[in-house]
């Protein structure tokens, strides 16, 4: 216990960078490789929202950015990534769910978890942003209205 | 090995102090970057609950404590998981997670047609039918491959991994070894297709090893695993296919002991999948045969211990309550009842579901729009005779008993801007003999549950959730309700009883209040309450949770 105390007092009392440099590669609905360090590192917004196709509080956020997403787009030409982190139970779900949603998103697979266990995160939902690839905005789980402070940090973060 | 271990330990500590003690300009430009992930979860028990006939443990402080480390640099990775379970793992958890320590290291290299990575990884090979390493905390599995990995992406159509090592068990590795080999190949280039068409073809072989010593004549020590899928896709539709085949396995029952037998069994799975999309809808169906295919790196492992793939249940995921009491647990593999006595081989069912989303101003979604959900899915155990291993028979493809059948609608209906409301129904048929051992083999359940969401001002919003599950031939009707308050973007409280009533014996009430703070990437969650005596399932695998009752506390922060 007294060396996991040093190791995490020494982490926590450094400024530490959000950068990214080898993230995994992910697939989308149609076995395409995408590269996610090419995702973050675009000149537009980007969102990245960690979800599962059982997971309700995961959908009822991405249903509540649904709402504001074709305004979001003009306004700011962001784009939001839907990384589904189903495992190959519900995976096969998610671009059907999608469709059935009327969702406009890109999906990707994170097919064994690789992406969220890169990026340390715990539980879904989860939401990153990333801005020219620098991280402007991170949340852990979510509570109807979180999406609305998100837009405002992101609008903030790219004027 | 040890001396690997050791080294390995050195130079990632050695990276952690460097790393951390430069400041993140410096470290961005010349020493790489340093990222990671603590997680906390811990109980404090009461010291009993007559009415759930608990009792606590002597420490009844408990928890489970995981920090994870990654250091990146270029193309150069290293990183470790270091996991305290102090004093205790909680309540359970395996024995063998107890005291602290390093669980995982590993150091990689990564370029852009290549990578290799020595110590411990996580891997899977297609479906994961064959081979899955993977981590799941919830339930206290992490059986991540201890040895070597090598992936090769020559071109974009084409990836080749190679893979070897151990798979790990609490603080140390298994016995059994493990080898293998995938490739993934993109053929569209090869079929000449039109855009937007695209063929993929994986073929995977996996190979595993372990001594046997004991009296049985030719007990197969080297297992072999082959897997061959191919899929199709084009704009609205997809249709994917996987055979997987497996040579002679020796026979384990329940209870991780080896059976007595001279006689063993191949294995084989048959999985199809098909997606069909349009315009605010969406359909997907499954098939699937299993027989006798999952499997173990060490044949007499605990539960969920050195699983060497992953077979989960082809159903819906449920994220209420009490949808998630009678849950399926997949037969994959030959199950016995005491003395040996076969009670099933495998399995063979689909699923079919369908999305609909009725768009606003449109007839069906009125003014806010609404939403459709149907599933359904049905399985049988695969057909044999007899109840002797020695004698039985297996069929190919037959039908059984019926397994586990599901019928789910959900509804959601915005009606209004503030206010969302969600319908949703569950019919189940449980064949509790065959799935738990015990019981009926035709329980019966439905549950209906409406649930819904106000928001007030932007940031603040009440969810209400009432549900009820009449049971026929097993423990009782269940009633449960929840409630949350909940102010953006920070602060959670939440309000929950399950009451299992309408039974000879006992009826109880699960009580449970709790918050939760969030900020950025920490969140902090506490609660007290009882905890109902179950199976927990992610995908398919299961953990037995006991009954308790006390405090819990969860801590997450990445950095």
């Amino acid at each position: 216990m007294k060396t996991i105390s040093i190791i995490f007092s020494l982490i926590i009392t450094t400024q530490i960078t959000f950068a990214q440099s080898n993230l995994p590669t992910l697939k989308n609905s149609t076995g395409k490789l995408i590269s996610l360090n090419e995702v973050i590192n675009k000149n537009e917004p980007v969102i990245i929202s960690f979800w599962a196709t059982w997971c309700g509080t995961c959908i009822q956020e991405l249903e509540s950015i649904h709402e504001v997403y074709e305004d979001w787009q003009k306004e700011s030409k962001l784009t939001l990534f839907a990384i589904a982190i189903d495992d190959t139970r519900s995976q096969g779900k998610a671009s059907a769910l999608a469709k059935g949603k009327g969702w406009q998103y890109e999906i990707l697979f994170d097919q064994n978890q690789d992406l969220k266990r890169a990026l340390n995160i715990a539980n879904v939902p989860y939401v990153v942003a990333y801005f020219k690839g620098k991280l402007i905005y991170e949340h852990s789980g979510y509570i109807p209205g979180n999406e609305l402070l998100m837009y405002e940090k992101i609008k903030a973060a790219i004027q | 090995m040890i001396y690997m271990k050791k080294l390995l330990s050195i130079f990632l500590v050695t990276a952690v102090i460097i790393s951390a003690t430069t400041n993140a300009q410096d470290k961005k430009n010349r020493y790489g970057k340093l990222t990671g992930g603590f997680e906390s979860n811990a109980q404090y028990y009461n010291k009993k609950d007559e009415t759930l006939g608990f009792v606590a443990p002597d420490d009844r402080f408990r928890s489970n404590n995981y920090l994870k480390v990654d250091y990146s640099n270029q193309g150069f990775t290293a990183g470790f998981q270091y996991e305290g379970y102090s004093p205790n793992a909680l309540l359970g958890y395996s024995e063998n997670l107890k005291g602290n320590g390093f669980t995982n290291y590993y150091i990689g290299y990564q370029r852009k047609k290549y990578s290799i990575t020595l110590g411990h990884f996580y891997e899977q090979f297609g479906n994961g039918l064959l081979l899955r390493s993977w981590e799941d905390r919830q339930i206290g599995i992490n059986n991540a491959i201890f040895g070597s990995r090598l992936t090769l992406s020559p071109s974009d159509n084409v990836e080749i991994k190679l893979v070897y090592g151990k798979k790990r068990n609490a603080f140390t590795t298994g016995d059994g070894k493990l080898w293998g080999a995938n490739f993934y190949l993109k053929l569209d280039k090869l079929f000449k297709l039109i855009e937007n068409q695209h063929i993929n073809t994986e073929i995977s072989y996996v190979g595993k090893q372990e001594s046997y010593k004991g009296l049985i004549k030719d007990f197969p020590e080297t297992i072999h695993f082959l897997s061959l899928s191919t899929g199709y896709s084009c704009t609205n539709f997809s249709l994917s296919a996987e055979y997987t085949f497996k040579t002679k396995e020796g026979n384990i029952n329940d209870q991780g002991n080896i059976i007595n037998s001279d006689r063993f069994f191949t294995g084989d799975v048959l999985q199809i999948n098909g997606t069909y999309t349009k315009n605010n809808s969406g359909f997907t169906a499954n098939f699937r045969k299993v027989k006798n295919f999952s499997s173990r790196t060490d044949r007499t492992a605990g539960i969920n211990q050195l699983l060497l793939n992953y077979i989960p249940a082809l159903t819906k995921q449920h994220h209420y309550s009490l949808a998630n009491i009678y849950v399926y647990n997949p037969q994959v593999k030959f199950s016995f009842l005491p003395g040996n006595v076969l009670n099933s081989v495998g399995e063979v069912g689909g699923q079919l579901e369908w999305y609909q989303n009725f768009p606003k101003n449109t007839k069906w979604g009125g003014k806010y729009g609404a939403k459709l959900e149907i599933n359904f899915s049905n399985y049988f155990g695969l057909k044999y005779d007899g109840t002797d291993i020695n004698t039985t028979n297996i069929s190919n493809l037959g039908f059984g008993n019926i397994n586990y059948q599901d019928f789910n609608i959900e509804l959601k209906k915005n009606i209004s801007k503030q206010l969302k409301l969600n319908f949703t129904f569950v019919s189940i048929l449980y064949n509790q003999k065959v799935i738990e051992g015990y019981g009926s083999e035709k329980l019966n359940a439905n549950i209906f549950i409406t649930e819904g969401i106000y928001k007030f001002k932007n940031s603040q919003s009440i969810k209400l959730d009432m549900q009820h599950m009449w049971v026929e031939d097993g423990k009782g009707n269940w009633a449960a309700v929840t409630t949350e308050y909940n102010i953006a973007p920070k602060l959670t409280f939440f309000l929950a009883d399950l009451y299992n009533y309408g039974n000879d014996y006992k009826q109880i009430h699960y009580y449970n209040v709790g918050g939760a703070f969030t900020i950025g990437s920490f969140r902090f969650m506490t609660s007290y309450g009882r905890q109902r005596e179950g199976l927990l399932c992610v995908g398919g695998i299961c953990r037995l949770v006991p009954a308790s009752t006390g405090f819990n506390f969860s801590t997450n922060y990445s950095f």
